[in-house]
């Protein structure tokens, strides 16, 4: 009797020590059954739109044509249109290789405050050519806001910013601007102060 | 008898009287119509000991600006002797923040002109003026009481600062020596805090030492504005 009940428990080991083989070695894989799993559609899908980049060179305006893609975001579309503007003028050798670090708007004022990685301005030039500069920056802006529309009618909140903002603050790793010449310590409005 | 010591002092009554009317009424005669007021001017040399400025060739702004000034004052207070004219800073002063507009105002200067060169790259030198706005929708200030913002100090005289600037840009506009481009209202920071009539005049300079060819101009465009104020 004791004889059998060894023999039996050697073998249920064998059997079990065989399976665990098995298993490891994918001689025997177990599927379990998956859970339904939905994929959700985003209904903001981006949009290819042309913008007009506009630059002032010593006399007169000039305006080039970029594609963006606008995703509906506000500030992430400003951003887009900044960063836009950044590379063209860094191309025309305007400025040297300077980056859009934040784009946000203000919930409370309607200002959008712009912090860039360092100070756009050459404290070399004129203050007129700082000034066209700015005023740049403020009519590429002026020109493209109003035509970048969330297509999301759904987004109430963005289309109330749509074509609101009224003024920008200018900000050098979220600190004020700073120059010799132009203040930067208020806002500046986006219709600028230039004649031109 | 009252009456006898009157008429027997009466002459030397008269004689008081008069000249306790002539002491009641002797300041107005003081003032003739071509009374000389003094007008006190304060230039500001663009830059400081700290702020170097712009690079001018050989040289910085900072240093050409105070040349030029120098010799500004000298001119103006030869051809105007009743003109008291200010610098904002001497050689080696380093300059903080609003110093300048606390000077000028402390002073109740007349006119302020601060004065910038920069380095020109085109053929003809360029000449610009700036006064001081921060907002498109400015309301001059005209209560003589009120709380204002050290950066609304230019609402004040706004009114006056615009006279003045067109009045220089009338007589610049005419000069052959360089091109006069544009008078302008912008957030120019070192007018910032300025009761005064505040004008900025800002320079392109081939050479570091063109300087002293503008100082005529200058002095020719100031004339309109030191003519009316210098005279009562």
């Amino acid at each position: 009797m004791n004889k059998l009940y060894y023999l039996l428990i050697v073998f249920l080991f064998l059997i079990f020590g065989a399976t665990f083989f098995a298993i490891q070695n994918d001689y025997i894989i177990f599927r379990f059954p998956k859970k339904n799993i939905t994929i959700e559609l985003n209904n903001n899908l981006s949009t290819k739109k042309t913008i007009k980049i506009f630059y002032w060179n010593n006399t007169k305006w000039i305006n080039e044509n970029v594609d963006i893609l606008i995703s509906g975001k506000l500030d992430e579309d400003i951003s887009k249109i900044i960063n836009a503007w950044l590379n063209l003028l860094d191309e025309e050798r305007i400025i040297e290789k300077i980056s859009l670090q934040t784009a946000l708007i203000s919930d409370f004022s309607n200002e959008l405050f712009l912090s860039f990685d360092r100070n756009i301005i050459n404290e070399e030039h004129s203050t007129y050519q700082k000034l066209m500069l700015i005023e740049s920056l403020l009519k590429t802006l002026r020109n493209n806001v109003i035509s970048i529309t969330p297509t999301n009618i759904d987004n109430t909140q963005e289309l109330e910013k749509t074509g609101k903002i009224s003024k920008i603050n200018f900000l050098v790793h979220h600190k004020t601007m700073q120059d010799p010449h132009l203040d930067f310590s208020n806002p500046w409005p986006i219709e600028g102060y230039s004649v031109e | 008898m009252p009456m006898k010591i009157i008429m027997k002092y009466s002459n030397k009554i008269s004689k008081g009287v008069i000249v306790i009317l002539f002491i009641l009424f002797s300041p107005l005669f003081s003032f003739s119509s071509h009374q000389l007021k003094i007008f006190t001017i304060m230039l500001n040399p663009g830059g400081d000991a700290k702020d170097a400025g712009r690079t001018l060739n050989d040289s910085f702004e900072r240093g050409i600006t105070l040349q030029f000034c120098l010799d500004l004052k000298k001119t103006i207070e030869i051809t105007y002797p009743n003109v008291r004219v200010v610098l904002t800073r001497i050689p080696g002063e380093t300059l903080e923040f609003l110093q300048n507009a606390n000077f000028s105002n402390r002073l109740d200067a007349d006119f302020y002109l601060s004065i910038h060169f920069y380095k020109e790259t085109d053929v003809r030198p360029k000449m610009f003026l700036y006064h001081y706005i921060n907002d498109l929708f400015y309301s001059p200030i005209t209560s003589d009481i009120s709380f204002i913002k050290y950066n609304n100090a230019h609402l004040i005289n706004i009114n006056k600062t615009i006279e003045y600037a067109n009045k220089m840009k009338q007589t610049l506009e005419l000069s052959n020596q360089f091109d006069f481009k544009y008078l302008l209202g912008i957030p120019f920071k070192p007018l910032v805090g300025i009761k005064a009539p505040a004008i900025a005049l800002e320079v392109g300079l081939k050479n570091s030492n063109d300087y002293y060819d503008f100082v005529n101009p200058i002095l020719l465009s100031l004339e309109s504005i030191l003519n009316s104020k210098t005279l009562n």
